[in-house]
């Protein structure tokens, strides 16, 4: 009995094993190459312009299908390619008679990328409060770093370890004076000195209210954003910028994205048409001196909203092109492997057995391999009835199931072992 | 008799049981000397950012010291038994050979979960010493998946030095590389978190399997 328990559970780890890297070794050889192009709205003539790896390096080209040369391609993307049309004297002074100083410009550029998994890394919950009006030119990294348990806010010094019992009081007493409910859900903050100024951190407490929580003169300043309530955050990219339009950007639960606006936190919707899903498209947010951009990227297509700068959609550009699975490789693939198995996912951080089935044209790759299995039953002279368990098996999982059994029962191949 | 296969067992593994205690006081020793080092000579703070937001890991020296004790612990336990098929002798004793030979994996099995529990409560303790507790727990339980490799690889390494057939073991080889690959990633910290339970369940099933191969050598299936 435990022999036969102990050849089912080997059997099973080498059919997760082979899910998990046969596919992928099949793909190392059939794999497909998609190029996704780059999109961007051209202020100049108020259309789509992008550029794609070719076979012969970069091609621009815009909606309409008219191929530029990468100098007129700048051209077009006066807001994007300043510092190069500057030097090359070719940036004009002013479009659509609002003029381009190029340090206003460099003020409205913003570039947000929120990756399919950045919703879901895990997190040591310590993280620095800097300080937001020390007086000096550059931020400063803290030495101590903050927790918010069930006990409170507590700031725990970096080289001593101890806890700043004082400070601790003083910022879970203004904590609670807000009606903030103890432990800390989730903090967002962006934790580094590389930024004009520091916005402190957004915290969800425990009763799902959002509060923003910032250090000045080393006093607390602690509010709650009382956002709407139904809004549930998936995620908050915090970033200060000299903009100073936004906080960050919000995902919510339920696949929309805003703009935290310093407007008294008021959420802007950046439009996404219900295309978003968060976990399955990276998102890209820019912004210049005339629009805000909104681009979707996923394996099998990319989506590009615009708006001016009060938020109303102006253009939207949609383009899909076949996934691998679409090409022939990928129906041979379906069909040979009946699943396959990863470890990791686009979608998390964390480690799992994320699976893809390949029903029902799997079907054809488990029914050969299943008549190839039955074929080797026939010549051992087994009786059917005793390789119930195998011939079930094998229907199911396919081809690694019929490698398992063949390795734990034909090995010396063609002749069993039995006799 | 268990005793007695017990004290023969322990015949075998001694030198190399103290081997790899050795090699585990080593490793902390140095972990620990590099903290004390990086705290010396950087600023705490920028040390702590390093860990928490870019997740770099003090303790990555550690990764493939339990993945080499459970080898070697196989090794020595297994290889002499069948050199001139030693094993043969043992399934000879008046007892049942299963359960000899669940003994004998379970010895190495548990003197291994020993060795790792130790070494795990020394680190977690010197770690109290320098870092707060969030970042000690995190630690921890980023290196608990390279203890469980360190038990499957005991485990399956000791199934496939006992198969008698190289045909096989070749097989049985791509499959436990394959297998014990999906214990190290490692990219970032705690990212086993939500399957250490699974990884555990796997990790207990697979110690059996080498009544596997023993009931294979029993039957002398060998070319």
């Amino acid at each position: 009995m435990i022999v036969r328990i102990s050849r089912y559970i080997l059997i099973v780890v080498s059919i997760v094993v082979m899910a998990i890297y046969l596919p992928d070794l099949y793909w190392l050889f059939f794999d497909v190459k998609t190029s996704s192009p780059y999109v961007s709205y051209s202020p100049v003539d108020s259309m789509f312009i992008m550029y794609r790896h070719g076979d012969n390096g970069l091609v621009f080209y815009d909606e309409e299908g008219n191929t530029y040369t990468r100098e007129e391609y700048e051209e077009k993307l006066p807001l994007f390619y300043y510092m190069q049309l500057i030097a090359d004297g070719r940036m004009p002074d002013s479009l659509h008679g609002i003029p381009l100083d190029p340090n206003e410009i460099k003020t409205n550029r913003n570039n947000h990328r929120i990756r399919t998994y950045t919703h879901d890394v895990p997190q040591i919950p310590l993280y620095p409060l800097l300080e937001s009006e020390s007086g000096r030119v550059t931020l400063e990294f803290p030495d101590e770093f903050f927790r918010i348990t069930d006990k409170g806010m507590e700031f725990v010094n970096s080289k001593t370890k101890k806890v700043n019992k004082e400070k601790s009081a003083l910022f879970t007493d203004a904590l609670k004076n807000a009606d903030f409910q103890f432990p800390a859900k989730r903090v967002y903050t962006n934790p580094t000195t590389r930024k004009p100024f520091d916005e402190g951190c957004f915290v969800i407490d425990n009763k799902n209210e959002f509060y923003h929580i910032k250090r000045a003169k080393d006093q607390p300043v602690v509010r709650n954003t009382r956002l709407p309530e139904e809004i549930n955050i998936c995620y908050m990219l915090v970033s200060e910028n000299n903009l100073k339009e936004y906080y960050g950007i919000i995902i919510s639960e339920d696949n929309r994205l805003f703009f935290l606006t310093y407007d008294n936190y008021k959420l802007v919707e950046l439009p996404t048409k219900g295309i978003y899903k968060v976990g399955e498209m990276t998102v890209v947010i820019t912004t210049d001196l005339f629009f805000r951009q909104v681009t979707l990227n996923k394996n099998d297509g990319i989506d590009v909203f615009v708006t001016d700068r009060n938020y109303n959609l102006i253009d939207e550009y949609h383009e899909s092109w076949k996934p691998r699975e679409a090409y022939p490789q990928g129906k041979v693939a379906r069909a040979i492997f009946p699943f396959s198995l990863s470890a990791e996912d686009d979608s998390s951080a964390y480690v799992g057995l994320y699976s893809e089935w390949h029903f029902p044209l799997a079907w054809i790759g488990n029914l050969i391999s299943l008549l190839l299995f039955a074929l080797f039953v026939k010549k051992e002279g087994r009786t059917w009835k005793g390789a119930i368990p195998e011939l079930i098996l094998v229907t199911l999982t396919g081809i690694y199931g019929l490698i398992a059994c063949m390795v734990y029962i034909y090995v010396p191949l063609w002749r069993s072992e039995r006799k | 008799m268990i005793k007695k296969i017990f004290y023969k067992e322990w015949l075998k593994i001694r030198w190399a049981y103290l081997a790899i205690a050795v090699l585990f006081a080593a490793v902390m020793i140095y972990i620990f000397a590099s903290v004390a080092h990086t705290y010396k000579f950087n600023l705490a703070a920028t040390y702590w950012y390093n860990i928490i937001f870019r997740g770099i890991s003090f303790y990555s020296s550690l990764r493939y010291v339990p993945l080499f004790s459970g080898l070697l612990l196989a090794a020595v336990q297994f290889i002499p038994e069948i050199q001139k098929k030693r094993i043969k002798l043992t399934f000879h004793l008046p007892v049942n050979e299963y359960n000899v030979l669940l003994v004998m994996a379970g010895i190495g099995f548990l003197s291994l979960v020993v060795m790792f529990g130790v070494y795990c409560l020394i680190f977690l303790l010197l770690g109290y010493a320098f870092f707060p507790a969030e970042i000690v727990h995190s630690a921890v339980l980023t290196t608990f998946p390279w203890y469980l490799l360190g038990l499957t690889a005991y485990s399956l390494a000791s199934y496939i030095i006992l198969e008698p057939m190289w045909k096989r073991r070749i097989f049985y080889i791509l499959f436990a590389v394959g297998f014990g690959n999906l214990f190290l990633y490692g990219w970032f910290y705690n990212i086993y978190d939500r399957v250490l339970i699974g990884m555990l369940i796997v990790t207990i099933l697979l110690s059996i399997s080498v009544i596997y191969s023993g009931h294979r050598f029993k039957k002398g299936v060998y070319k």
